[in-house]
């Protein structure tokens, strides 16, 4: 397989490119794989039914962009070719499985394939900010989610009194990232449990700096190195990568997904996009896991949440990503390479309020589909906002592996689940929360208040009012064949 | 002392200054100490200083200029002030000795003293560029050298056949160079010999990526991290900073005043070749400083200048031991290029004049190095022979700089002689000097007997 350096001095010697120029050839390119690869589909709403056929030429697209459009430096302001047979004898060299964490606390994670009867690996905490003095505390109660494998660092915005502004402050909080996540899986009473830095800032710097076998990151964890939108990369990344893989370590893209509308144009081009990120991000970073193998609409990725967006976005509550182009890029990825996956459709984030039973059940929808699509299951706190969230999460899951759901069940059910949410929510006033995170930087007591009203944090203890939710919840799904309760012991 | 962080928050949150502003603000200031502290260049029999007083009067003027106007930084374009408390602490708190490598190999690194008796701290090399097929053989061949206390990294223009261009593959040669260094020792019998990272770039990222226990960089390793002419400092080693200091390190400051920059003549050059080890070790906590004085004209290699660049360069020696805890060094460059006789009584006079002033040697080294042509064991091990020989005829600065004015009068008028590359004159598989640089080496021995140096 071709090698860091050599990426990284195609990364410095190919052709320059100004990055509007490569952001509307990008759009040009597509357009042309679309027509060429006849995906064009105008038809009605599919979910996990499109043929193989579609699948394998969604496939062979992306490998045709990257063998004929390469990746794009923005660091460099340069294009990084490859030729055909690199490009496949990446695909072809991906791992399957990789072993993470150390002792008895070291867990497998595997590649899933659709209809998988195996269970999921689940990836939970972090990802989000937390300020020094809850960091640990809430990092702990993740990590003690026992289906969790991995669990993934967080973001500070100030670090012993000061702001987190500029390199230096940047790579200490990263050090510090990393010591509070050792204690906090120390408390968890999981010394040696994989946890996967969550970049402070993502330059080279912060990004190596926690390495440190004692009390910082060590070869059996990893860290988040993804790539960027529109098929670009960055220097930082390249040498970042070039030193864990002397290191150890594995490393994970967050940015396996895609933004219909985008310079990639429509659905069938982000679709396209998706694939050929999930490849690049192994070939370039070297990347085992990956997050996401989304194909949505910009607002679910985009959306900050701010009460007027709340307002907004109460007016227009069906608005929602397509399934099937989602599953065309998980169903390729898994035909296609041995691309360890997590993630797949974003639902709608904290429908009905946090720990509501709507909640709950929206997120059940997901997961049912995910899971059956072959996908790991990405619980961090962004979209979790409590750790009972990720467990009932993992229990869905293993429900789903339980039933022998199967594709064309999924639909079915995911229409049945929403009736059910859409009974439940007649009156009460729809709050999809997107995503909260920035409100944390901009106001942290109203972030966390009414995570803390759902789960005794210090406890570690789930609310009543959550537990009661969950169990109904639980009997609901229940009724439609996902026993969570014989799931969890039986499965 | 004053916190990593609390000096990148300085750093950036600073008065802004331009670059050029400070320069010359940096010469107006220089001249103003040395007249307020009487700092004039003394004669030619002064060639080593022996006025403590005037060492003392040096180091006030150093600690004035930090006071007063701070240490610069160039990637913020900001200033770093310090109050006079923050200075004292830092000079008083400095540690005196440095404990570096491991297990059988790991040695105290001490500062020494003004006409002392003891042997001094040795680095025989490298701190110049190799290229990476002699990587592992050169470190072999220095750490086979029994003194050596530690041995500095070495630059190179390409790895695995690629040039170094741009931060991915300037952190892959950092990696290599540290694994080529750790195999290296290895290979002499030394696996805890602790090893400098010569930096490839100055760019965090490539200081930070060899940090590994195990293939790379130790915490009982360090790494160079100078403070930059004219009292710079850089945000990327403030960065490096506060990742090694809580992996563990020791960090080494290139920090001489350079007489014919913006601090002006050999006076201002000794008040910088003070100021910079003590801003080297509040900002960067660099704990090994090789320091004193050069001449512009010396380091490009164009013209062997001596007196009174030798003189001012004592004074920062004496000043800083008189004074301060911090572990200064000499760095031993020469403008004469390898097997040279005048190569040689060069590395002579640094050698005694760094030994009775109490100067630990550093890296030995033709100033204008080349590629494969800086450096062989034989300076080093020269330079060690000729402090022990300063050292058992227990000469003191006067006398001293009685002998090495002689040495001086016998170098006036010549120009930098051309030498050999490092395997013309040097077999590194026998580790062994050629005929010729053998027969050179012996002859200056006899001279330097001649002038009353006592060799075993």
């Amino acid at each position: 397989m071709i090698s860091l350096l050599e990426l990284a001095e195609r990364a410095y010697r190919g052709p320059r490119m100004g990055e509007k120029e490569w952001d509307l050839g990008l759009f040009r390119k597509m357009q042309e794989l679309v027509t060429a690869h006849k995906l064009a589909y105008s038809g009605p709403d599919r979910y996990l039914d499109v043929d193989d056929d579609y699948v394998d030429r969604a496939f062979r697209a992306a490998v045709a962009f990257l063998s004929e459009a390469g990746v794009y430096c923005i660091s460099t302001n340069r294009v990084i070719h490859f030729d055909e047979e690199e490009v496949l004898d990446a695909v072809k060299s991906a791992p399957h499985e990789f072993v993470v964490g150390e002792g008895r606390d070291t867990r497998v994670v595997r590649k899933r394939e659709t209809e998988d009867s195996r269970r999921v690996n689940v990836i939970s905490g972090g990802h989000c900010p937390w300020p020094q003095d809850v960091a640990s505390m809430a990092q702990t109660a993740y990590a003690r989610v026992l289906r969790g494998d991995i669990i993934e660092g967080f973001n500070l915005a100030h670090i012993d009194g000061y702001e987190v502004h500029g390199l230096p402050l940047a790579v200490y909080a990263a050090r510090r990232e990393f010591a509070i996540m050792r204690e906090a899986v120390r408390k968890a009473g999981r010394p040696g449990m994989a946890v996967t830095l969550y970049p402070i800032l993502t330059k080279a710097g912060p990004l190596i700096a926690p390495i440190d076998p004692d009390t910082g990151l060590r070869r059996t964890d990893g860290l988040l190195l993804s790539v960027l939108p529109d098929m670009k990369v960055e220097a930082d990344y390249l040498a970042t990568a070039i030193t864990y893989e002397g290191y150890g370590g594995y490393k994970v893209n967050g940015g396996c997904f895609s933004i219909i509308g985008g310079f990639c144009g429509g659905v069938e081009g982000a679709v396209i996009e998706a694939i050929a990120k999930g490849i690049t991000a192994w070939m370039v970073y070297r990347d085992v896991f990956q997050y996401g193998g989304t194909v949505s609409g910009s607002r679910s990725l985009t959306a900050r949440w701010t009460p007027a967006m709340e307002e907004k976005y109460r007016k227009a509550p069906t608005l929602q990503s397509p399934i099937w182009s989602t599953y065309v890029v998980q169903r390729a990825l898994s035909r296609n390479t041995n691309i360890i996956r997590f993630g797949g459709i974003e639902g709608r984030a904290g429908i009905g309020g946090i720990g509501s039973e709507a909640e709950l059940l929206s997120m059940a929808r997901d997961v049912v589909a995910n899971t059956v699509m072959g996908c790991n299951l990405v619980c961090t706190t962004g979209s979790n906002p409590t750790p009972y969230h990720v467990e009932f999460r993992a229990r869905v899951a293993d429900a789903t592996v339980r039933a022998r759901i199967k594709r064309d069940e999924v639909r079915g059910l995911m229409e049945k689940i929403d009736g059910l949410v859409t009974k439940m929510l007649r009156g009460v006033p729809l709050v999809d929360y997107g995503d909260r995170r920035m409100l944390a930087y901009k106001d942290f007591e109203s972030y966390f208040a009414p995570m803390r009203e759902m789960y005794d944090f210090p406890a570690q203890k789930p609310s009543k009012v959550l537990v009661a939710n969950a169990t109904k919840a639980g009997t609901m799904l229940a009724d439609l064949g996902l026993d969570l309760e014989a799931a969890a012991t039986r499965l | 002392m004053i916190e990593l962080i609390e000096v990148a928050e300085r750093a950036r949150t600073g008065p802004r200054l331009e670059e050029m502003e400070w320069n010359m603000m940096l010469f107006r200031k220089m001249q103003e100490l040395i007249k307020e502290y009487d700092l004039r260049c003394r004669g030619v029999e002064e060639f080593i200083n022996t006025d403590d007083s005037l060492a003392d009067d040096a180091f006030r003027a150093a600690c004035d200029f930090i006071v007063d106007v701070g240490a610069y930084c160039i990637s913020t374009n900001r200033v770093i002030h310090f109050d006079e408390a923050e200075v004292k602490k830092a000079v008083r708190e400095a540690p005196k000795q440095v404990l570096m490598g491991e297990g059988k190999d790991a040695r105290v690194f001490r500062q020494g003293q003004v006409d002392g008796l003891e042997p001094i701290n040795i680095n025989p090399g490298h701190h110049a560029p190799f290229t990476e097929d002699l990587g592992s053989l050169v470190a072999k061949n220095f750490a086979q050298i029994p003194r050596t206390d530690f041995i500095e990294g070495f630059n190179l223009p390409a790895v695995d056949g690629r040039d170094i261009y741009g931060q991915p593959l300037e952190a892959y040669a950092a990696i290599r160079e540290v694994a080529w260094m750790r195999e290296g020792v290895r290979k002499a019998g030394r696996p805890g010999l602790a090893i400098v990272l010569y930096p490839i770039t100055t760019r965090a990222s490539s200081l930070i990526a060899p940090m590994n226990p195990q293939l790379g960089l130790r915490p009982t390793d360090g790494l160079l991290m100078s403070t930059l002419p004219d009292v710079k400092v850089e945000y990327d080693h403030i960065t490096t900073a506060i990742v090694f200091s809580s992996y563990g390190y020791f960090a080494v400051n290139g920090s001489f005043g350079m007489a014919g920059g913006f601090c002006g003549g050999p006076e201002g050059a000794l008040i910088e070749g003070i100021v910079r080890p003590i801003i080297g070790y509040m900002t960067y906590g660099d704990s090994l400083h090789y320091t004193g004085v050069e001449h512009l004209a010396y380091v490009m290699g164009e013209r062997i200048i001596l007196h009174p660049i030798n003189w001012a360069r004592s004074v920062v020696y004496q000043a800083l031991c008189r004074n301060t805890n911090l572990i200064y060094m000499d760095w031993n460059i020469t403008c004469s290029e390898l097997c040279t006789e005048t190569g040689l009584l060069e590395n002579a006079i640094r050698s005694v004049e760094a030994t009775v002033n109490g100067a630990a040697l550093y890296a030995p080294r033709v100033s204008r190095a080349k590629m494969n042509a800086g450096q062989t064991p034989v300076e080093p091990e020269f330079m060690i022979e000729v402090s022990d020989a300063t050292l058992k005829a227990k000469l003191k600065r006067a006398e001293a700089g009685k002998i090495l004015q002689q040495i001086a009068n016998q170098l006036r008028g010549r120009s930098p002689e051309k030498g050999k590359t490092t395997q013309e004159c040097y077999d590194l598989v026998k580790h062994k000097p050629s005929p010729e640089y053998e027969a050179i080496y012996h002859q200056v021995k006899k001279t330097l007997s001649q002038h009353g140096l006592e060799f075993t």
